[in-house]
């Protein structure tokens, strides 16, 4: 018994000692002594649709501390979720899952989106609730499933009393104050200054490269005989502008999520090859099964877009050997630069 | 709410005085084999369990009987980011429902059963972590408390297949038209706030926020699940 007892009491001494020393773990964010560059350069194409961009300069000092919002958990309320938790840079800014984990491990009502050339978008989410990218930076932090920090005076108290924000804001701002302006503008720089320019499509694009047969078969698919570029168009293979930038693409007979009017916002396809699974409720785990829906699957509903009702009823028919030349093709827009450049990484 | 109380308990009275006719009561237990099939039934990667029981229980007799499904998960996390205290996050669920469920034989292997039942479904998810704010003079500790609660009451109509592969072995399958009430509460709670943190941090409410909301769900789900049943006597 008294063996037990002494088991006993040393047990609850290190659960004591543990209790007593847990503090937080120092480790700030790792970051270069001379910044990376965000800053676009005359290179790169610019992307320019959206507002927010010819109202917000990026700067490199404002991209840097909005990378390290970015990625930091204490934006959320238990410290367990960053924006970085649903958008890595190795998935092409996405999850890989067909719905994402909030600060309680809880699911989200929709997949992540990946997050590319957000510049030449005109609305962000699904469904397109917010047209201003400083604004919806902020709204995944405040969401009761994402990241649950709802009150924006506990965002802006606690990152105040993190020491490493002092500097961080002091470089982009000139001064230590925080405000949620600040965090929102700083966010923003970094999410918009993630621009895909080096695909392999870029490249044959720029004169320096070359597609291989199947690849051209693929892109001619793609941009006349299933004019897939109709919806997935320009260099940035989204539809840009208004009412087009939103489809129904006959996912089911009856709508299961309401969206915008029974329409989804038209994703970006760069990086789609890493960036499965697909669709807003991420229901297709390959592309193969997304072709296989636009082939076969596409059910009629009164929502359905325009542009999938001159193909039969059922979908576009594709065969094999097309479905794998648009494969090819849609290889050709991943950005290997992107999905492995530091500045854009985990800092902590 | 009290309709659907009452739903149950009615239920549960047919059951046990509609049972009392018959005295051979054969015993069955139930396991959801679906992540065990799956591994070898898997069309296109599509097929996703729904029906959340993971062990059945029947008590039969010549035309029906009582039914028990209990199912449940428990996960807890400590997690220890790089740069901020740590949170222990535990989530929790619990399906039960009980009813009654009549049978019919439709040949020497094959029986059809159809029934009613009571159903509880809750889902619980709760963090305690801490946050550090300053006080003006220095940074205080701050314990935080989150939760995210679904507390659901319904009912549900089944019908489904059974296979009596073996006089002590048979799969069954079943579709379920299911009702659920449900109570949602989400929100946080700090806990220990001192007076000269409120002070100089004047636009945090502290105070405990809690919202409550409420969900009423139809869902008519199809038979996706397997179940292995082992009867448990003769009869």
């Amino acid at each position: 018994m008294k063996k037990i007892l002494v088991l006993l009491g040393a047990s609850l001494a290190l659960v004591a000692c543990k209790e007593q020393e847990e503090t937080i773990r120092s480790a700030g964010p790792q970051l270069p002594s001379k910044l990376y560059s965000y800053v676009w350069n005359r290179s790169q194409p610019t992307f320019t649709g959206n507002s927010w961009l010819r109202n917000v300069r990026i700067t490199d000092e404002k991209a840097t501390l909005g990378r390290v919002l970015f990625y930091d958990k204490a934006l959320s309320v238990n410290n367990v979720t960053s924006c970085g938790s649903c958008h890595m840079q190795s998935k092409g800014f996405g999850d890989g899952k067909a719905l994402s984990e909030g600060f309680l491990f809880n699911e989200t009502p929709r997949h992540s989106m990946h997050i590319v050339n957000t510049g030449a978008n005109s609305r962000f989410f699904w469904d397109g609730r917010s047209v201003i990218l400083k604004d919806q930076v902020l709204l995944p932090i405040s969401n009761h499933i994402e990241m649950g920090l709802e009150d924006e005076n506990l965002l802006i108290a606690k990152v105040d009393a993190i020491d490493y924000y002092d500097d961080l804001f002091e470089e982009a701002y000139g001064n230590g104050l925080v405000t949620k302006e600040r965090i929102a503008e700083a966010l923003a720089s970094f999410v918009g200054s993630i621009v895909s320019y080096n695909t392999k499509f870029d490249q044959v694009e720029r004169g320096v490269d070359r597609f291989t047969a199947l690849e051209e078969k693929g892109k001619d698919l793609f941009n006349n005989k299933y004019n897939c570029a109709s919806c997935h168009g320009g260099k940035n293979f989204n539809a840009e502008w208004g009412e087009t930038a939103f489809s129904n693409i006959g996912l089911d007979a009856e709508d299961t999520d309401e969206g915008l009017n029974g329409r989804f916002k038209v994703p970006n396809l760069r990086n789609v090859m890493v960036s499965a699974p697909y669709m807003h409720d991420g229901r297709f785990s390959t592309i193969e099964e997304v072709l296989n829906h636009y082939s076969s699957g596409l059910k009629q509903n009164a929502n359905l877009d325009w542009r999938l009702r001159q193909f039969d009823p059922t979908g576009m028919n594709i065969s094999p050997d097309e479905k794998e030349a648009l494969i090819a093709f849609l290889h050709t827009l991943t950005d290997y630069d992107l999905l492995s450049d530091p500045k854009y990484s985990d800092p902590f | 709410m009290k309709i659907i109380l009452s739903s149950i308990l009615s239920i549960l009275v047919c059951s046990f005085s509609y049972g009392q006719t018959s005295n051979k009561v054969r015993h069955e237990l139930g396991v959801n084999a679906s992540g065990f099939a799956s591994n070898y039934l898997n069309f296109s990667g599509v097929v996703q369990s729904n029906n959340p029981y993971s062990i059945t229980y029947k008590s039969l007799r010549s035309k029906g009987g009582l039914r028990v499904g209990l199912g449940g998960t428990y996960i807890k996390r400590d997690i220890h980011p790089p740069n901020q205290f740590s949170s222990d996050v535990v989530n929790g669920t619990l399906d039960f429902r009980i009813g009654y469920e009549w049978h019919n034989l439709l040949n020497d292997h094959w029986s059809f059963f159809y029934g009613l039942d009571g159903v509880i479904k809750n889902v619980r998810s709760e963090a305690t972590s801490r946050t550090r704010l300053f006080n003006g003079r220095e940074l205080v500790d701050i314990d935080v408390w989150s939760v995210a609660r679904r507390e659901g009451f319904g009912a549900q109509a089944v019908t489904g297949l059974q296979w009596n592969i073996k006089p002590r072995i048979s799969l069954n399958t079943e579709a379920r038209v299911l009702f659920v009430y449900t109570e949602i509460e989400t929100g946080t709670e700090f806990r220990n706030v001192p007076q000269e943190v409120r002070d100089f941090n004047p636009g945090v409410d502290f105070d405990a926020k809690l919202n409550t909301d409420f969900e009423r769900t139809l869902n008519f789900l199809v038979p996706l699940d397997i179940y292995v049943v082992f009867k448990l006597n003769k009869t």
